[in-house]
């Protein structure tokens, strides 16, 4: 079988595909995998596990001849062409559409397929979706971006029926040893149980977060920090520098895109602001702690909105406008203290945003009528460790019924605006004080970013409809804490069972 | 070295002969501009090119508009020996007499090409693209001001009709059936009206495929 794979995007998406071919190959040993992606991604793609070859577009240089007047198009025309040169005159089995943006939709109208997977157009410009999964993924799990749902969407859309356990990426021999004897070196010289956190250190990330982050992993004990850098001279002086901050005294590993995987399955846990490595840790099963959801979540939506209003809408200018030019954003008015008082709330558990962006995808699921006890089962249970989401039900507990507070009182605040037609600005002054909160710690900052992605996809610019969008999304926030109360219920229930397999499966108010 | 400086040629309306500078260096002299200094040209073109040394120094590739004798590219050879250096001369006798005239030219790609022919020249374009440093050779440029002019003020013909010929053969095809029913499209107005139509041909994905391309990543 001639299977190609398109997967036209950043970094992360070439991640991600990691996962679902080595699920596809595993299901189809005797496939012939060609991946298309972004020459700009190519030592990425080159990373990947059981693909026979690569083709690339060069986009930054369509984009470079494109933007610029001396040159013709006929030179952007040609560049495409030949970059697709040594994929169009191929008859394929399948051509599966990863990336699911309006480009990959229309080349993988353009090719010549027996079966094409994903959304497309046809010859009447109409979007077709291959199956419901593929329409799913369209309309609804892009929202929430975060790797394991994409995988399952497209392992659905696939028809693959088992999970690739493996680790989808080449792992150099020499790399993972090395990772390996450092570790194993290091964990024997801490004190027993001592978790061993990787903390990444890369320029685009901000200081002094990482230094209090540290800080406060010193404080509460038993966690030891290693910084993880990249190996250029920029991002060893940006490590250099925090580690000096401990007088030197923590493991500093410096990797690049082969050898970061040997370092994520080798820590118990990821700390990372950082796109790529987050979406690398997910596709190896490494628990993550992030503050990035609300831009994965922006950068997603855009094209997925695109391909999704291409046709059916004429509003499509005027939401690609809302993502792109943020001045025009009504929500601008709000300030999201994101970065602030970096670090408490943060380290209370090992799950935090993760737990979060599951319930979500949970709750999407059931709200499209899938059973979501299947999606609890396949995703949720494998996902965490129990033993460490066990040790800190406690504080969860503690931080669901805050947060539930201040959600409650921020649709309050929505109610009274809504009745009392009041000036906007008076709303989101209050709305900003309601989650200022954070600052005191009243409210985890998971919950402000999970709330921050449900409104960054609100698509109009009418207020009404926006208020009425956001009441929404504050409503799902609250089933979404219920239901991680009735989670935290069934795991202490659990607990208290002693039973390592669940007895009976959440069906809360769905 | 032997040369009649009495020479001169004519080649489409320029008038093109060398003289001796005082140092004895060989200068041409274009329509009446010296293309180079007559007392000290090494001097001279060593001074003008220090000031551009820093840039000089950090550039792989240089793209130099007018040769003269190529003086200014000798010292900007020695300030960056490495750089990879282009030369812009549209005058062909110009370059002929050069080559003629002095034992060792310069290791540099001469483009002598009309404006047009040289912003579709594929090799041209990857200079353009590496963002090369641009190095003006006053004295040609004053020689041949029409020309330059041009080349400093060109922008391409968005007329599918002007670009046709230098399309990849697959597409010609394509665009050649859409110029027939309007002559003045353009890639921009072809797209639009694509988006409008309500049955697409497997080219008319393609063209919306990279329409999409460039709007992402605008």
């Amino acid at each position: 079988m001639k299977a190609l794979f398109l997967v036209i995007g950043n970094e992360q998406k070439v991640i991600e595909s990691a996962k679902v071919i080595a699920s596809f190959k595993q299901q189809n040993p005797f496939s012939r995998i060609n991946l298309l992606v972004d020459e700009s991604q190519l030592e990425m793609a080159r990373n990947i596990k059981n693909i026979d070859q690569i083709h690339t577009i060069n986009v930054n240089r369509i984009i470079s001849l494109s933007s610029k007047r001396v040159f013709s198009d006929a030179l952007v025309i040609n560049q495409f062409i030949t970059d697709l040169s040594s994929i169009k005159d191929i008859t394929w089995d399948l051509v599966h559409n990863f990336s699911n943006s309006n480009v990959t939709a229309y080349i993988l109208s353009f090719l010549k397929a027996t079966k094409k997977t994903g959304a497309y157009f046809n010859n009447n410009h109409l979007l077709n979706h291959s199956n419901t999964w593929a329409t799913i993924l369209n309309t609804q799990v892009a929202k929430l971006d975060t790797t394991i749902t994409q995988y399952t969407a497209h392992k659905h859309i696939l028809g693959i029926e088992e999970d690739n356990l493996n680790i989808p990426f080449m792992l150099d021999g020499e790399n993972l040893n090395a990772a390996q004897v450092t570790f194993k070196n290091l964990r024997g010289n801490l004190a027993p149980n001592t978790r061993v956190l990787g903390l990444t250190a890369f320029k685009n990330e901000n200081k002094d977060q990482k230094i209090a982050i540290i800080e406060e992993l010193i404080n509460i004990g038993g966690h030891y920090p290693v910084i993880v850098t990249g190996q250029d001279e920029d991002n060893v002086a940006f490590a250099t520098d925090i580690n000096q901050q401990f007088e030197g005294a923590l493991l500093q590993i410096e990797v690049d895109a082969a050898t970061m995987p040997a370092v994520l399955l080798n820590v118990d846990l990821m700390i990372t602001e950082d796109l790529k490595t987050l979406s690398l840790a997910n596709s190896v099963d490494t628990p993550t702690i992030t503050s990035q959801l609300s831009q994965l979540k922006t950068t997603s939506t855009s094209n997925i909105y695109y391909v999704v209003q291409d046709r059916v809408s004429n509003k499509l200018e005027e939401i690609l406008n809302h993502f792109n030019d943020n001045s025009s954003h009504p929500l601008n008015n709000v300030t999201f203290s994101m970065d602030d008082n970096y670090g408490t709330t943060l380290i209370t558990g090992d799950i935090e945003l993760d737990i979060v962006a599951h319930i979500k995808r949970i709750t999407t699921f059931a709200s499209l009528g899938y059973p979501v006890n299947e999606v609890i089962k396949d995703n949720f249970l494998k996902r965490f460790n129990l033993t460490n989401f066990r040790n800190t039900l406690p504080k969860i507990k503690e931080e669901l019924n805050k947060s539930l507070t201040i959600v409650l009182s921020a649709i309050r605040i929505l109610k009274q605006y809504q009745n009392s037609d009041r000036h906007e600005k008076s709303f989101w002054a209050k709305l900003s004080q309601v989650f200022s909160l954070e600052k005191e710690n009243i409210i985890t900052r998971d919950f402000i970013s999970v709330f921050c992605s449900a409104i960054y996809s609100i698509d109009t610019g009418i207020k009404e409809e926006n208020l009425i969008q956001i009441e929404t999304q504050l409503y799902a926030l609250k089933n979404n804490i219920a239901l991680i109360n009735d989670t935290v219920q069934y795991f202490n229930d659990d607990e208290r069972s002693s039973q390592t397999q669940p007895k009976r499966i959440i069906t809360t108010n769905l | 070295m032997s040369i009649n400086l009495a020479e001169e040629v004519t080649m489409e309306g320029n008038s093109l002969h060398i003289i001796e500078a005082k140092t004895g260096s060989l200068v041409p002299v274009l329509n009446d501009h010296n293309l180079h200094s007559t007392l000290d040209p090494i001097k001279d073109e060593t001074e003008n090119i220090s000031a551009h040394s820093s840039s000089i120094q950090n550039s792989k590739n240089i793209l130099v508009l007018g040769l003269g004798f190529g003086y200014h590219v000798e010292a900007i050879k020695k300030i960056n020996p490495n750089a990879r250096i282009w030369i812009v001369e549209p005058n062909r006798e110009l370059i002929n007499l050069y080559i003629k005239n002095i034992d060792n030219p310069i290791d540099a790609t001469l483009l002598c090409e009309d404006v047009n022919s040289l912003y579709n020249n594929n090799r041209f374009v990857e200079l353009l693209l590496s963002k090369p440093y641009i190095y003006s050779h006053k004295k040609s440029i004053e020689a041949n001001p029409k020309y330059f002019r041009s080349f400093l003020n060109y922008q391409a013909s968005s007329f599918c009709s002007d670009y046709i010929e230098n399309t990849d053969f697959e597409i010609r095809g394509y665009l050649e059936n859409e110029i027939a029913h309007n002559q003045d499209i353009t890639l921009h107005s072809l797209i639009q009206s694509k988006k409008n139509v309500k049955t697409l041909s497997a080219h008319d994905h393609l063209i919306l495929a990279l329409d999409s391309l460039i709007e992402s990543n605008r």
